[in-house]
């Protein structure tokens, strides 16, 4: 289940690299959830993190933390999926706990 | 008040007790400033720092770069700031055409500092500002008695300024130069000692550091220096310190109102939001103003004669566009292409008269002759101006290539390439991106087999990564004009 979700997360995390920061789709067809998004692999310099970071917490409704905005959080971009998939359901667990109340 | 350290010390004297700079948990008044830069005066002077020596510095946004920098011009020395991004051979280049014979770093760089001073061939020592010990009693005694006689028209800083061809030119501004532009600068913003100012442009470049760090300390103001732009470090500081004035560029201004915050920060406290080194792009403005209830106003400057203009109109919505009007000193005038002075609305070259202006570029008689013309630097922008006399930039005669503020020449990129065995020939442009910005493409003309991947593992280490190119295509050849000219229009 987890697998998925984070698969999903990861293709959405490509749309965002096309669409705000106009990585070319050909490097995204070649990547897969081992590519660095950073140095050797999708390129992206600290600005463009963060353009990425900004476009992660609208998809997703969540908020990056500045201090959780390490190179090893853009290791990879299955890396930065498990990020997205643990942040959404700590969101989601704090949003249930919440309701309960 | 003809110098920076009769400025600073006028500065100390009318505001001791209040705050200069709050970093992080360091909160220090304008006296134990003072201090501070004499017990570093006395420490470079003890490992031989004499007045014109160059004396470079390697330091993010800080206590440390502010203490540094009025350090090395108290001595009657140049302060070279240099950007902290910078890779080996850029920063081999800087220190050499500086002729920098000091490197004052932090311990965080000194890896770094000891492969480039490994290949300098000119004696360079690197000092680190931790070390930095008390000077004894007795050496403050010496100091004060041993005034420095510093010449107001000596150079003072040296900065690098990118330019339409060639490597960047070395622009050394003088104590003059610094205090008309801080002078004239306070003035049109209006700023006192009671305002607050956050130091997140970098210090590096002449919009953090005259717009921010020196506009702060001339009016006895408090400065809140930030290392780096963390989205929610910057919004809480501007919330809980009460940050009347906010100086930086586009790409932060956009990056605060794209931000998902858990609660929207209060940024009421604002009075003056600042946006200079790149257009910004009225949709952004608008985009500001809808999370946080205030416009961005823009500011015109070149490394070569500081700040230009600003508008500081009070219809600020209607002129969102508009840079303003040249601050006090400055003379602007646009030149259309028949070399008149451009009628209301006509575009035309920008061309600035300023006594914060330098007079040539050292050592570039050509490149002189050609951008200083009867008494005015043209600075290769083009703009136009309204029947209001609000100046607007339209665009740029000379080309490089503008990151988040930083301007790149593209020719370095294209060298960098061209040096690379399988590349024939490689141009570099800029593309306009959706967040105000823009990224760096290059088209390549291969003379072999290789990859985009390759070029850009090529291209790391050798510049900074700012410069490095986003997106590299191939192509059999590239468009020209009939006279060879390269069309980069048809390259985006």
């Amino acid at each position: 289940m987890d697998d998925d979700a984070r698969l999903a997360i990861e293709e959405t995390i490509k749309h965002i690299l096309i669409s705000e920061l106009e990585v070319s789709p050909s490097i995204l067809t070649a990547s897969d959830s081992n590519t660095p998004l950073l140095g050797r692999g999708i390129g992206l310099d600290s600005m463009e993190t963060l353009v990425l970071v900004a476009g992660i917490e609208k998809e997703f409704d969540i908020q990056v933390e500045d201090a959780d905005l390490t190179v090893d959080l853009f290791r990879t971009i299955g890396n930065l999926a498990e990020y997205v998939l643990q942040k959404t359901a700590s969101y989601n667990g704090r949003s249930a706990r919440e309701v309960s109340r | 008040m003809n110098t920076l350290p009769e400025m600073l010390a006028t500065v100390v004297k009318q505001n001791a007790k209040r705050t200069a700079i709050v970093d992080g948990e360091k909160v220090v008044s304008y006296a134990a400033l003072e201090e501070r830069i004499v017990t570093l005066v006395a420490d470079l002077h003890r490992v031989g720092v004499c007045p014109g020596d160059r004396v470079a510095l390697l330091l993010p946004n800080g206590l440390d770069f502010v203490t540094s920098y009025f350090a090395i011009v108290t001595l009657g020395a140049i302060a070279v700031p240099l950007n902290e991004h910078y890779q080996q051979t850029e920063l081999l280049y800087f220190l050499d055409v500086g002729r920098v014979s000091l490197l004052i770093t932090a311990r965080e760089f000194s890896r770094l500092c000891q492969h480039v001073l490994s290949r300098q061939t000119e004696a360079c020592d690197v000092f680190f500002v931790e070390d930095e010990t008390q000077a004894a009693a007795t050496e403050f005694r010496f100091l004060n008695e041993r005034k420095v006689a510093i010449d107001p028209n000596a150079p003072v800083m040296y900065q690098f300024s990118s330019g339409s061809t060639g490597k960047p030119k070395c622009i050394a501004r003088t104590h003059t130069n610094l205090l008309c532009e801080l002078d004239s600068l306070i003035q049109a913003l209006n700023v006192t000692n009671t305002d607050r100012f956050i130091g997140v442009a970098p210090f590096s470049h002449v919009n953090g550091l005259m717009r921010s760090m020196m506009a702060s300390i001339r009016a006895g103001a408090t400065l809140y220096p930030l290392a780096k732009f963390e989205r929610q470090a910057v919004a809480e500081v501007i919330e809980q310190a009460k940050i009347s004035v906010f100086i930086a560029v586009p790409f932060m201004f956009s990056m605060l109102a794209k931000t998902n915050y858990r609660r929207r920060p209060d940024f009421s406290s604002l009075r003056l939001c600042i946006s200079a080194s790149a257009p910004m792009p009225q949709k952004l403005n608008q985009h500001f103003h809808e999370h946080f209830g205030m416009y961005v106003r823009q500011l015109y400057g070149s490394t070569e004669t500081g700040t230009i203009s600003v508008n500081v109109s009070a219809a600020i919505e209607k002129s969102l566009e508009s840079v303003g009007t040249p601050i006090a000193g400055v003379e602007v005038e646009i030149f259309a292409e028949n070399g008149n002075l451009a009628k209301v609305g006509e575009t035309g070259e920008v061309a600035v008269k300023s006594h914060a202006a330098i007079k040539s570029y050292k050592g570039l008689e050509e490149v002189t002759k050609e951008v200083f013309r009867d008494g005015y630097f043209f600075t290769g922008d083009l703009g136009k101006r309204d029947e209001d006399g609000l100046l607007y930039l339209v665009g740029r005669k000379k080309f490089f290539i503008n990151k988040g503020g930083y301007k790149i020449d593209p020719r370095e990129i294209e060298e960098l390439l061209e040096s690379h065995a399988k590349v024939e020939e490689a141009v570099a442009i800029g593309v306009p991106t959706t967040y105000g910005d823009e990224k760096v493409k290059a088209v390549v003309v291969l003379n072999g087999s290789c990859s985009e991947q390759e070029l850009i593992e090529y291209c790391q280490g050798r510049i900074a990564n700012f410069k490095i190119p986003s997106v590299i295509e191939f192509m059999e050849s590239l468009p020209r004009s009939p006279t060879g000219k390269i069309r980069k229009a048809l390259l985006l």
